[in-house]
């Protein structure tokens, strides 16, 4: 199975789309056999970043290699990819057999060998029972089988995934992602995986990296990202509910902690890089996530706030409650027993927040 | 609702009113095809569909047909050969009073014979002498005529006239006509639409602005074309290949706008996915884009093919107006030179010319609806 | 999308692409060349030659021609009428169309017949209709005691009946492309109207003539174009007659080419029928593009 892998190298690559540059001097490294999500909102260059790889788009400068091969020049088909599309871009008139065979086909395989590839993958997707049937014939989750079945029998060294279950409703969404990690295992081969669903990029990857407007925003696994946001766009992406920003500013700062103000009502102090050229009296915000806020508990900052929302999951309860520019949103498990209206404490402890400097990266 | 910016019922009875009369030209035309050439001539169309009182004239039997029954000589017989519906009303011996005598009234004539005309058309003639007048008696007759309609006039039109080598002359014309831009468009919309290439919008450019030429600018210089290049290959520059190549390039620009506008709206990804999958431009072309296209080309097929079969210019110019050649709408136009008042003969070539649309609008209407919408509504 | 093409590809798109531009260089832009040449020479069927140049005098004779000005004012009017009238009876009939379902196809296929009738036969039908004895017109009028007309014999006259006939043929085309666009409209936009309490005229100026202004440019723009371009009916019906009334300039055209043989003549104005077309087309198409 080792040669049925691959590394890839993406280094100083750039993309310009007319004068638009959206694509902006990326470098990255995709380990053999890992599962790797980008991820970041729409226009930030992660589809056009996943089709560079596959040979649908040219690079303007860099390089681009899978298993140490510059593949630049190369076309898709000499690339040894394969890729499922958000629309599934089945072929309406052949059959789910054909759509399957056609690139084995193309390759001129054996008719026995293209025979066995296709009802190996079918099997594994459990699709035996269409392969007579035409996509249209199809539910939206059988034909993004089909369309995964497809990539499969080619058995190519990557797999690459453009926002495969974002035409899928919630449920089956769910379903597939649990299938396309126990595919991942299965084949071990290595995929990279496009989306702007941060739960996605979280369960499904080995490696998450987040793209910004065309740059990399950070890239690292899911809980260290989680843990660790680089800057501010990290944090407000990874996560949900989004992670609370207060603004707010520094009251002292010594070599290795800074103090700050929380809400006019309390200060905090909180350990920072000892290299940060942070001044005092300057402006930042902090970042706690909303599983991090604690209410009516003993915590290193507290402050009291009205609740205007409460929205009931069963398993927990979030509450909205009032506060300058955005409401701060809590997380609380169970359902709590906190009514609109109600007065509450809040508060958190220092080593459950975030700083973020006025660039907007980690202090 | 949008359904309902016109009460329906109202909307009902007002197109029925647009209907009525945009179809009664054509209905007209179609009637006027099956009448006797004569009415023709004499009546407008709309009194055939309607009993109507005609007067005519008939002889009886001549003298031989005479017998004796009874002490008469007499001569029987149908003035209308038996052919049943028209009724006699009246009759008459002269052309002074053609409505002298009611059906089974006995007409005495000069000589003393007498005539009795029945409402079938029989009629009696007895006669206490031998009759020997040689033509037989002329009698008018007044009679209500049921509506009648004969297919003469297509026979005729078809193998007298010439129009029916003139149907398969235009067929000769409109089937490469249509086939060979779409083949050549089909190429040429697929690389207009899925690759790149130096000059392609230029080359579109300059396509869709063809479609503004006006027709006659071609037509002469392409003529002395024509007649150098066939001069090479020792063809006359009027002729079928000629004709053909004309139609190609005059539909060229109207069938690559709409074909390119359909393959551009097939799906990107599923392209890509092609080519993910190895495919050529070769193999997307043929596997895929091809089998895809076939509503398209169904339609423009026929959009293609409507505006051959029905063009009198490029035919004119680019064909003798010799029987082996000339198409239909030519030789309509020949018919309504030299028989201009032969209604009969230029109705019926008149329909004639029409039945191959109809029959192609009748099978594939819906196609015809998409082929001309394509392109020109978004959405 | 971007095409790293592979050698084997280009050159396939230089195959796909070789006889369009063959075909179109051969029939369309040689005889435009040719034409723009012939029509600075004195160049007729006759004098089949490029021997005698006489410079702009074909085009100081076309403008000096009255003739010609007589059959672009006939046309101008003759578009101007034909378009307006067959966009507003297009979009009436389109409209009733879209309201109703019962016997919709049937309508829609009785309305679209006459676009399949060519035009030689179209002239036949209206001179039978329009037979001063014979016709269904006059024996109309006649029941009403209304003198026969002489439909085609007055220029005036004979003006309005070309109109009426060239109506008759093409509004179905205007009814197809705008029926398409009506039908295309989505009805959430007129229940929000509703409920907002907008009335039938309401609706019809808020919601379906926005939402159809890309299709009446297309639609309008190809009528146009092809109205300026008529020449068949009056070649059957009236010969441009009586007097120059009906004299369209694409008829007057053909005439000067293949009557008179006046080829240079012909050629150059042809090339400012194609340029009347150009200057009137180029709003549209930019606008048209706008909307792309």
């Amino acid at each position: 199975m080792e040669d049925e892998v691959a590394d890839i190298s993406v280094k100083n690559v750039n993309k310009f789309f007319g004068d638009t540059h959206v694509i902006k001097d990326i470098s990255l490294e995709i380990k053999s056999q890992s599962f790797t999500v980008l991820v970041g909102p729409s226009g930030c260059g992660k589809s056009t970043m996943l089709r560079m790889i596959a040979g649908l788009e040219d690079i303007n400068s860099g390089k681009i290699s899978i298993d140490n091969v510059t593949v630049n020049d190369l076309p898709p088909k000499e690339r040894n990819i394969a890729m499922v599309f958000q629309s599934y871009a089945l072929y309406p008139h052949m059959t789910v057999y054909e759509n399957m065979s056609f690139g084995l086909k193309l390759e001129k395989r054996s008719k026995e060998e293209i025979e066995e590839r296709v009802n190996e993958a079918a099997k594994i997707l459990q699709i035996e029972n269409y392969l007579k049937r035409k996509p249209k014939q199809l539910s939206g989750g059988q034909r993004q089988r089909v369309a995964i079945g497809r990539a499969i029998t080619r058995k190519p060294k990557v797999f690459l995934f453009d926002e495969p279950l974002s035409n899928l409703d919630a449920a089956l969404r769910v379903q597939m992602r649990v299938e396309l990690a126990k595919l991942h295992d299965q084949l071990n081969a290595t995929m990279i995986y496009v989306t702007h669903d941060q739960t996605e990029a979280m369960t499904l990857a080995d490696d998450i990296v987040v793209l910004d407007e065309g740059t990399v925003s950070q890239t690292g696994s899911p809980l260290n990202l989680y843990n660790n946001p680089k800057n501010l766009f990290v944090g407000g992406f990874i996560g949900s509910p989004k992670m609370n920003f207060l603004k707010t500013k520094i009251l002292s700062k010594s070599s290795d902690k800074v103090e700050v103000d929380i809400m006019g009502t309390s200060k905090l102090e909180v350990p920072i890089n000892s290299n940060s050229d942070i001044l005092e009296s300057e402006s930042i915000t902090l970042g706690v996530r909303p599983e991090h806020l604690l209410i009516n508990e003993k915590s290193d900052a507290e402050w009291e706030g009205k609740v205007f929302v409460t929205e009931k999951l069963g398993s927990g309860t979030f509450l909205y409650i009032e506060k300058k520019d955005e409401p701060l949103v809590v997380a609380v498990e169970g359902d709590a027993d906190i009514k609109v209206g109600d007065t509450v404490k809040i508060g958190f402890n220092a080593s459950r927040c975030h700083l973020f400097g006025k660039n907007g990266s980690i202090v | 609702m949008k359904k309902n910016i016109f009460p329906s019922i109202i909307s009902q009875l007002i197109l029925l009113v647009f209907v009525i009369v945009w179809i009664l030209p054509t209905f007209g035309l179609f009637i006027s095809s099956l009448r006797d050439k004569d009415l023709l001539a004499n009546s407008g169309w709309w009194t055939s569909l309607i009993t109507n009182e005609i007067n005519e004239i008939y002889r009886t039997g001549k003298q031989e047909s005479q017998f004796q029954q009874d002490n008469f000589y007499q001569i029987k017989g149908n003035f209308f050969n038996n052919v049943e519906g028209k009724k006699i009303s009246s009759f008459g011996v002269t052309s002074k009073s053609i409505n002298e005598y009611f059906v089974g009234e006995k007409a005495i004539l000069k000589n003393g014979s007498e005539i009795i005309v029945f409402e079938n058309g029989d009629y009696i003639w007895k006669s206490k002498e031998p009759f020997t007048n040689k033509n037989g008696k002329r009698i008018f007759i007044t009679a209500t005529s049921p509506p009648k309609f004969t297919l003469e006039n297509y026979k005729e039109v078809l193998f007298k006239e010439g129009v029916g080598q003139a149907f398969i002359n235009t067929l000769t014309v409109a089937i490469p006509s249509t086939l060979i831009p779409l083949i050549i468009c089909s190429f040429f919309a697929y690389a207009l639409s899925w690759m790149k290439f130096f000059g392609r919008d230029t080359l579109l450019a300059i396509i869709i602005a063809s479609l503004v030429v006006p027709l006659q600018m071609s037509l002469i210089p392409l003529l002395s074309i024509y007649n150098d290049i066939g001069a090479l290959f020792n063809i006359g520059a009027k002729s079928y290949p000629g004709v053909w190549m004309a139609h190609t390039g005059f539909g060229l620009a109207s069938t690559t706008f709409l074909l390119r506008n359909f393959i551009k709206s097939l799906p990107h990804e599923m392209i890509e996915a092609a080519r993910v999958d190895g495919a050529n431009h070769y193999n997307i072309f043929t596997r895929i884009i091809l089998p895809l296209s076939i509503p398209a080309f169904a339609s423009i097929f026929i959009l293609q093919f409507l505006w051959v079969w029905n063009d009198l210019l490029v035919g004119l110019v680019f064909l003798d107006q010799v029987p082996s050649e000339i198409i239909l709408t030519a030789k309509l136009r020949e018919l309504l030179g030299s028989r201009g008042e032969n209604w009969e003969i230029l109705t019926t070539g008149a329909f004639v010319s029409m039945t191959v649309p109809l029959a192609i609008f009748f099978l594939l209407q819906r196609y015809f609806i998409r082929g001309l919408v394509a392109g020109s509504v978004k959405g | 999308m971007s095409n790293n093409l592979d050698l084997s590809d280009r050159r396939f798109g230089y195959i796909l692409t070789a006889p369009t531009v063959l075909i179109i260089t051969l029939v369309i832009l040689f005889p435009i060349c040719f034409s723009l040449i012939s029509s600075f020479f004195d160049y007729t069927l006759i004098n089949k030659s490029f021997n005698d140049f006489i410079g702009i005098d074909n085009y100081i004779n076309s403008f000096k021609d009255e003739q010609l000005f007589n059959s672009i004012f006939v046309t101008i009017y003759f578009v101007i009428l034909v378009v307006l009238l067959e966009f507003i009876l297009g979009f009436f009939i389109a409209l009733l169309l879209n309201s109703i379902t019962r016997f919709k196809s049937i309508y829609y296929f009785i309305l679209l017949l006459p676009l399949l009738i060519n035009p030689i036969v179209v002239g036949l039908i209206w001179r039978m209709f329009l037979h001063p004895q014979l016709g269904i017109f006059n024996y109309l009028l006649s029941l009403i005691n209304i003198e026969p007309v002489n439909w085609l014999g007055d220029p005036q006259m004979a003006f309005i009946t070309i109109i009426f006939v060239d109506i008759w043929h093409q509004v179905s085309f205007m009814i197809i492309l705008l029926l398409a666009g009506l039908s295309a409209i989505p009805k959430e936009p007129y229940e929000a109207a509703k409920s907002d309490g907008a009335n039938i005229y309401e609706c019809f100026i808020h919601i379906t003539l926005p939402y159809m202004r890309p299709v009446i440019v297309v639609t309008i723009l190809i009528r146009l174009i092809f109205a300026i371009k008529t020449y068949d009916l009056v070649y059957i019906m009236t010969k441009g007659g009586p007097g120059d009334s009906t004299d369209l300039i694409s008829y007057y055209i053909y005439r000067s080419a293949f009557i008179s043989l006046n080829l240079g003549e012909a050629a150059a104005m042809s090339l400012i029928l194609l340029v009347i077309i150009i200057i009137i087309t180029i709003p549209l198409f930019k606008y048209m593009n706008r909307l792309d």
